[in-house]
Parts: C-alpha cells; structure tokens; sequence
C-alpha cells in the first residue's frame, strides 16, 4: 500500500480544503498576516512547488490532479478561479497555466560577503485570501468525497489521493468525522485516501505536532481532528525527517493543532511531497 | 582483450510517449577503441534526456581518463538552454539542474577500466553464472537517491570526485567458459540482484537468452506486468570479452 510509483498514465491527486470563515480574517500569531493572507501565500507556494516539480525542459508533465475546495460564506466553493473553476481537479499543466497573476516578491540570498540581498523572485497567485462567513466543513469534506470518489474510479491503480485541510475553527454545519472517515476509505488498488489536518492558531498556544494519542490534545475539537486524521505512508515520514529532521513514527497521525507559520509551511511541505515520480 | 557486441536494447518507462526514454548508451567498438557506457538520466531533473544524450556523445567522444569529457557536456548543456524562451515554471525548475547516472567500461592497457557513478550497474558473468556485479551485490542496497553526475557549474568538483570514487579497475579471473560483460541501468540492475538464488538465476538465464531488442523489450514488459521489475526506463548493453 501506498508504494505506486506515479507517473504521466498513473496521476496522484492533491485536494487542498481551505477554511474561509469570518474568523480566518483574524491575526496568526507569530505572523504579521491573517490567518487567510498567510494561508493563502503558503497555498500559491505549496501549487507552485508542485507546478515546479512537475516542470521540465519540454513542458509540464501531468503526474498530479490538483484542486482547491474553499468553505465559508454560500459552503463549498471552487477556490481556484478562472479557467480553473469548471473543475474540481485541475491536470498539474493547466494549474501551471492558470494563475491568476503573477506577482514580482523579494526573497533574501546570501550577498556572498556575509549578509544577505534581496532578489526579486516570480510568485504566482492563484488563490487570494478570502474570511467570511461560517465554517461548514461537513459540506467541504462531502464535496471532496464526491470529487475523489470519481477520481479514484477512472485513477483505480493510482497513489492514493491526499486531501489537505486547513481550518482555525469548528465545524457549524454538523459533525464531521463520520463522513471524514467516509473520505478516507475512498481508495485506489494502492490504498485509502489520506487526510491530513491542520489547525491555525490565533491565540499563541502551544502547537501540538503530528501526536500518536490524543491524550496531548487539549480539547474536544484537537481531539476530534486527532480521529478524523490518518497516518502518514513511509515516504512521508522518511522526507520529514530528511529535509526538516521532524522524527514521525508508524502511529504519528496527520495533523497539527494550533499550528503558526511555522508549522503551516512544514505542514503543507511535507503533506504535498509525492511518493516516487518517474 | 577484445569486447565484442552481443547486445545493445532500450526500453522507456512510458512506450506510449514518443521521447520519453532518458536512458542513453554508447558503444565505441573500433580498432584501438574499446568502450560502452549507460547513462540513466534522473526523471526529476529539468532536462534529463538532453543531460543524458549530451553526457553519451562527449564520453563517446572523449579519449582522456581526466573529466574533462563532462566539462565538455556542462557547456554543451547550458548552450542548449541558454537563449530559449522560459516560462516562469521553466525558469524555476531550470534552477534544479540535471542529473544522471553512468556505468562504463574501456579497455586500457589490457584491463578493463571501469566507472560507475549511482546505481546503473556492470555484471560479470560467465558460463556458470554472475560471477560480480558492481557497485551493488543485492537488491536492497539500491535506493531512489543514488549519486548522479549534476549539470549545474556549482558542483563541478562534486562530479569530478563522484567520477575518481567511481573508478575501478577490473580484471576477470577464475572465469569457466564464454565471458560476458553487462551494463545496465538500475531497474534491470536490481532485478537481476534479487535476493532470491532461485529467482535471480532465471531472470540471468532470461536476460542472456534475449537475441534481440526485441526479445529484451517484451521481457522487460512481461516483468513489468507482474511488478517483479520497477517501470523504469530500461537500458543493456551486452559484451563477450575475447
């Protein structure tokens, strides 16, 4: 399980769910950002890294199926716009040529003299920041049900997909686990689908990162995305603990509670690191 | 020492898509020149095919022991990208580089002069069998990051000690019978250094009963099929030393 290398005729697929309540407009501790605006740059990051590494001299190859489920104000949304939004999954090619802008940002270099300079760097953007509303993640997680469902049946020898979700809050739209645990047993011959979680903190508390019990959770909501999360495959752990020494184990479950921007951009590194590409 | 041709066969990863295969092989068989190598380009690099292809022709080309051939290939590579219009993907993963394996045989001053950088592998074999592969002996010990030789000018000094770690010098002693010498890239490599006897001598015994690129095609995709080879671009080039 888990072990299907992918390839141009046997596709992974990543399914990005992105919390777009109200209160995703307040400020992310340790951030001088939203927790919206920072979610939303480490996002046009994450599709960026995946366009890159899917880039190559002749063009884009098409190893990832990728899309945005926003949830908020009006419940599920397409969250990629454009020429993007007739589907759900978008083939990795059409992502890299559907941004919505692409952005001239700063990035610090070593100045080779011991300080460091900036360089400007293209940041594309596909997805902007957007907070209001509720938060009806049951809707997200039905829809993400159905779009993979369909995915793994035309994709039936595939790596699984992974569904990424990022919330700061409960649920208000009902419980979530029964159809989270619906989610992930939507599966291809190579295994179920994984979700992994990660919840945005405002309030400066301490993050809890990647737990094997749920006895470290501090509360009900930390402990119901402790159950609604799955376990990572080998590679991931491997990649972890590789480029950023994170030591997870069999029984480390998917998911970090009241993450910063820290863990945010681990978390979505590490989540959208595919298994073998050839 | 004489190599002779027994049998040089690729197979891509992808048969379907035309120019998929970043393999590459050279085989220099004339007069004093007596040399073949493989290449196995790394499918995450930007340009792995033309890394390949260019790293073949200057090794086919070259003549000196000195690295000098793959100095040669890192301006050939970058000639051929530079000027050309990017886009901002492109441009991103063109920072990357390129890499690739080797495996390659010469015979100097009556050895075989052998280097082998990452996992694509040189078997000896004779009329009873493997007698030696190199650099592996078993199939775990092959990883999905082996070393490679970079494009990018920063590691110039990086391939040079990959290529000098890499050398070695070979001779084939206590051999019974015919004498036989395979290059491979590493997903025929690593099928053919199953950890199981039973198993590894049928899939020797097949191998060397392929007569034709055709015969080596459909055997790699009939093992393909049955997931007891990993669905790699596949490369042999197969040597009687006389």
């Amino acid at each position: 399980m888990y072990s299907a290398e992918i390839s141009r005729s046997q596709p992974t697929a990543y399914l990005f769910l992105v919390d777009q309540s109200g209160s995703m407009a307040d400020m992310m501790a340790s951030s001088q950002k939203s927790n919206s605006q920072f979610v939303a740059d480490v996002l046009n990051k994450t599709l960026r890294d995946l366009v890159v590494r899917c880039t190559r001299d002749e063009g884009v190859r098409d190893y990832f199926s990728v899309g945005v489920v926003g949830y908020g104000d009006g419940g599920a949304k397409n969250g990629l716009t454009g020429g993007l939004s007739s589907s759900w999954l978008n083939p990795i090619s059409g992502v890299a040529n559907g941004t919505l802008r692409v952005e001239e940002r700063q990035k610090m270099i070593d100045d080779g003299a011991g300080g460091l300079a900036p360089q400007a760097v293209k940041f594309p953007v596909w997805f902007d920041a957007v907070a209001s509303g509720g938060t009806p993640m049951c809707d997200a997680l039905a829809k993400a049900s159905e779009v993979l469902a369909d995915w793994c049946n035309v994709n039936s020898n595939s790596f699984p997909p992974t569904v990424i979700h990022i919330t700061d809050g409960e649920s208000t739209d009902g419980d979530p686990e029964n159809i989270a645990s619906m989610l992930q047993q939507i599966s291809t011959n190579d295994g179920g689908v994984l979700l992994y979680n990660l919840h945005v903190s405002s309030a400066g508390s301490e993050p809890v990162r990647f737990p094997v019990s749920d006895s470290v959770l501090p509360n009900e909501h930390a402990k119901l995305l402790f159950r609604m999360s799955s376990l990572f495959p080998e590679h991931v752990r491997k990649y972890a603990a590789d480029a950023h020494g994170i030591n997870l184990v069999a029984e480390s479950r998917a998911m970090v509670f009241n993450a910063e921007a820290e863990e945010l951009v681990k978390f979505l590194d590490i989540g959208s690191r595919p298994a073998a590409m050839r | 020492m004489r190599l002779t041709k027994i049998l040089k066969a690729t197979i891509s990863k992808d048969p379907l898509i035309e120019g998929s295969n970043e393999d590459s092989a050279v085989l220099r068989l004339r007069g004093d020149v007596q040399r073949a190598a493989v290449f196995d380009g790394a499918s995450e690099s930007f340009a792995a095919r033309k890394w390949s292809r260019i790293l073949a022709d200057e090794w086919g080309h070259g003549s000196e022991v000195s690295p000098k051939w793959l100095d040669r290939a890192q301006i050939r590579y970058r000639e051929q990208l530079d000027g050309l219009s990017l886009s901002w993907a492109q441009e991103a993963a063109m920072e990357r580089g390129s890499f690739a394996t080797i495996a390659s045989v010469e015979v100097r001053d009556g050895l075989l002069d052998l280097c082998i950088v990452g996992d694509s592998s040189i078997f000896f074999i004779d009329s009873w069998g493997l007698k030696a592969s190199y650099p592996f002996q078993s199939e775990s010990q092959f990883s999905s990051a082996p070393a490679a030789l970079s494009s990018r000018e920063n590691l110039v000094k990086h391939n040079a000690d990959l290529l000098h770690s890499g050398r070695r010098k070979g001779v084939f002693l206590n051999a019974r019978g015919e004498r036989r010498l395979l290059l491979a890239t590493d997903a025929i490599s690593c099928w053919l250094l199953s950890d199981n006897s039973l198993l590894h001598l049928q899939r020797l015994h097949q191998l060397l009963s392929c007569k034709t690129s055709i015969d080596f095609q459909q055997l790699v995709i009939q093992e393909r099929k049955t997931s007891a080879m990993k669905i790699d671009d596949s490369t042999i080039i197969l040597l009687r030393i006389d």
